[in-house]
């Protein structure tokens, strides 16, 4: 059974709540911390321009949501994230277009984008009502937060500006729409976490005009918009070497490149085994790792890892798929047979 | 997950399989098949949110919420569009979404790629089942990322071609037919088939029956849906053709160039093989392309 759980708990998670939860901090293995960094800059008295870079799989996603979580426990702290999505690569012909995408994103989706940092708050906030220092009790005796607030605010402003497509509207309109949310105690931080996804091209190439456009078109439009906010874009190191535009434009605006290390070898306590026991431990699985898992099929996934680039989420998806071949073996633990068997009965690509 | 499978492997099967299994332990399932819903990743987007309603029909709030008409402005471009019609598939409690038949190669990069991260954010678990050739930008990033767990159904072992045999044949004929004698059809629709013939030509006494047709339309499938026009062509014809051939070109809709590609393509597979056209007057003899016959085509 605590095997079966296994299965479940090692599978990679995607879902931002997920990815907060199961997420372990590197300073513990005396190496920098993405999430430690960007939670700095975020928090600090200047609007931050944050270039998060790192390898597929090595947790960009899980260091911004982290931050983002952390920053969310500070009482009196409305970070007012907006995650953007690409999603077609005409928003970055022009920087008029990008920030109409940005407009009409939030206009269409104003609801969602704090969707989930409601229900978060909302749950921590009803917990202690003493979280948040804003959070107050309604007339109906439930509890609300700024990120309560946030939505209504962000819905009745985006509806509010007209959707424009010249630069200069767009400048103006996003740039009020910002200072207002500002000015009702928020602090916006935009997000753009999918470079991959639409620079990409179908045979696994760059599209480098993509890539740079983002940048050329997209960042240098929102940056010049005359108000307080933050800018986190997440990108793969190559990204950096076949689209240089993309440096150029990230020192003009001031972006602190932060990287994400790959995971240590040969230190204690083992990153890979922290990160696996702590997938136990909020599964609730209180069997420690080294029973289920043999140090061999330990010393295995770190050499796996090393091999796939640090891509974790292939190493933690092959942890699961070596904890299946065990249990279906009666194998009271994951060994190394295990891991290699489950390696191997992944189809070539 | 990604299921990836030839025709006949049991993609479809194993789909139905997973909705009744799922089903039966009260979880909810949204059955689509990608190719009949459409191409464009929209229409394809809407084609699950129908069958989610249909799974959510207990569930009034978050029938109402699927079916809610979207708020999206009039003028929103196609990116704003693409990911609101996305979020509109979230659903209060896990789901199920087995999507089958993904052959389009531009839909499927742009919702597995392109919107990955946003269906990640969903509470749906998606099962999608397409055939090996079709899932390049499914196997390449940003997609790949998408499928934790990938199973190839292609291949069938001799154990399990064996396990077949024993469940289609009849005691005596186990006895005739050595499953290892069997040509190259490895998956299951082609072992079933060609171990029903077999069976009929033992019934009948056949011994020199033409060898299926269908083992041939399977192994043309394989290299996809131009050499299965071709071979289909080529059998309804029943005689030998050449590149130059113009009524086959217009049949097909085909360049001559292109003809003379996939001819080359099929005799490399030894499904044709060719030879000299010997009756042409002068110059150099055209070749000629058939149908090879025999257990192995």
């Amino acid at each position: 059974m605590t095997l079966a759980a296994a299965e479940t708990a090692f599978r990679s998670v995607t879902q931002p709540r997920e990815l907060v939860t199961v997420y372990v901090a590197l300073k513990r293995f005396s190496i920098d911390d993405p999430q430690a960094v960007v939670f700095g800059a975020l928090n600090g008295p200047d609007p931050a321009r944050v270039l998060l870079i790192g390898e597929p799989g090595t947790g960009k996603s899980s260091a911004v949501h982290s931050a983002l979580d952390g920053l969310s426990k500070m009482t009196g702290f409305a970070c007012a994230p907006v995650f953007l999505t690409v999603g077609d690569v005409e928003v970055l012909k022009s920087g008029g277009a990008f920030l109409g995408h940005i407009l009409q994103t939030l206009s269409a989706q104003a609801d969602d984008y704090a969707g989930d940092l409601d229900a978060h708050d909302l749950e921590r906030a009803a917990a202690s009502t003493t979280t948040l220092a804003d959070a107050r009790v309604s007339q109906g005796g439930r509890v609300t937060a700024p990120a309560v607030s946030y939505t209504a605010t962000l819905h009745e402003l985006s509806k509010a500006h007209q959707i424009v497509t010249s630069q200069a509207k767009s400048t103006k309109a996003l740039g009020s729409l910002v200072s207002e949310l500002t000015e009702r105690g928020y602090r916006p931080v935009f997000i753009i976490d999918d470079t991959e996804k639409f620079a990409a091209r179908q045979d696994g190439t760059i599209d480098e005009t993509a890539a740079a456009d983002l940048f050329r078109h997209g960042v240098d439009a929102l940056c010049a918009i005359d108000a307080a906010f933050d800018v986190v874009v997440a990108v793969q190191p190559r990204y950096l070497v076949e689209a240089r535009v993309i440096d150029d434009y990230a020192q003009r605006h001031g972006f602190a490149r932060v990287h994400v290390p790959h995971l240590p070898r040969g230190v204690e306590p083992r990153p890979l085994a922290e990160i696996l026991q702590q997938r136990l431990y909020v599964k609730g699985i209180k069997t420690p790792l080294e029973e289920l898992v043999d140090r061999d099929a330990l010393v295995a996934l770190e050499t796996i890892c090393g091999e796939r680039a640090y891509d974790l989420r292939q190493v933690l998806n092959l942890a699961s798929s070596a904890a299946v071949l065990a249990r279906q073996a009666s194998s009271p633990s994951v060994a190394a047979a295990h891991v290699f068997g489950a390696q191997d009965a992944t189809p070539e690509r | 997950m990604l299921i990836l499978g030839e025709g006949g492997s049991g993609k479809s099967t194993t789909l139905n399989w997973l909705r009744h299994e799922l089903q039966r332990r009260g979880g909810r399932v949204a059955r689509v098949d990608a190719a009949a819903v459409g191409r464009d990743v929209l229409e394809l987007l809407d084609g699950v949110r129908s069958e989610l309603v249909v799974a959510f029909n207990d569930d009034l709030v978050a029938r109402d919420r699927l079916t809610m008409p979207e708020t999206i402005p009039p003028d929103a471009s196609r990116g704003v569009r693409l990911v609101a019609e996305v979020r509109r598939l979230r659903v209060p409690e896990n789901a199920y979404v087995l999507l089958d038949g993904m052959i389009d190669r531009e839909t499927a990069f742009e919702l597995f790629g392109r919107l990955r991260d946003e269906l990640w954010a969903l509470n749906l678990v998606w099962v999608v089942a397409a055939r090996p050739q079709d899932a390049g930008p499914l196997r390449r990033p940003p997609a790949d990322a998408f499928f934790a767990v990938v199973i190839d159904l292609s291949t069938l072992s001799d154990r399990e071609v064996r396990a077949m045999s024993e469940r289609v044949l009849r005691g005596v004929d186990r006895q005739t037919i050595d499953p290892h004698a069997l040509p190259t059809v490895d998956t299951p629709r082609t072992v079933r088939g060609m171990l029903r013939w077999l069976e009929a030509r033992l019934e009948h006494g056949q011994t020199d029956a033409p060898p299926p047709a269908f083992v041939r339309q399977e192994r043309a499938a394989r290299l996809g849906r131009p050499a299965s026009m071709l071979v289909a062509e080529l059998e309804a014809r029943g005689e030998p053709v050449t590149a130059q051939d113009v009524e086959l070109q217009r049949s097909l809709g085909w360049t001559r160039a292109h003809l003379q590609r996939w001819l080359a393509r099929l005799e490399e597979e030894g499904l044709v093989r060719s030879f000299p056209d010997r009756q042409v007057g002068q110059g150099r003899p055209r070749k000629l392309f058939e149908l090879v016959e025999g257990p192995g085509a």
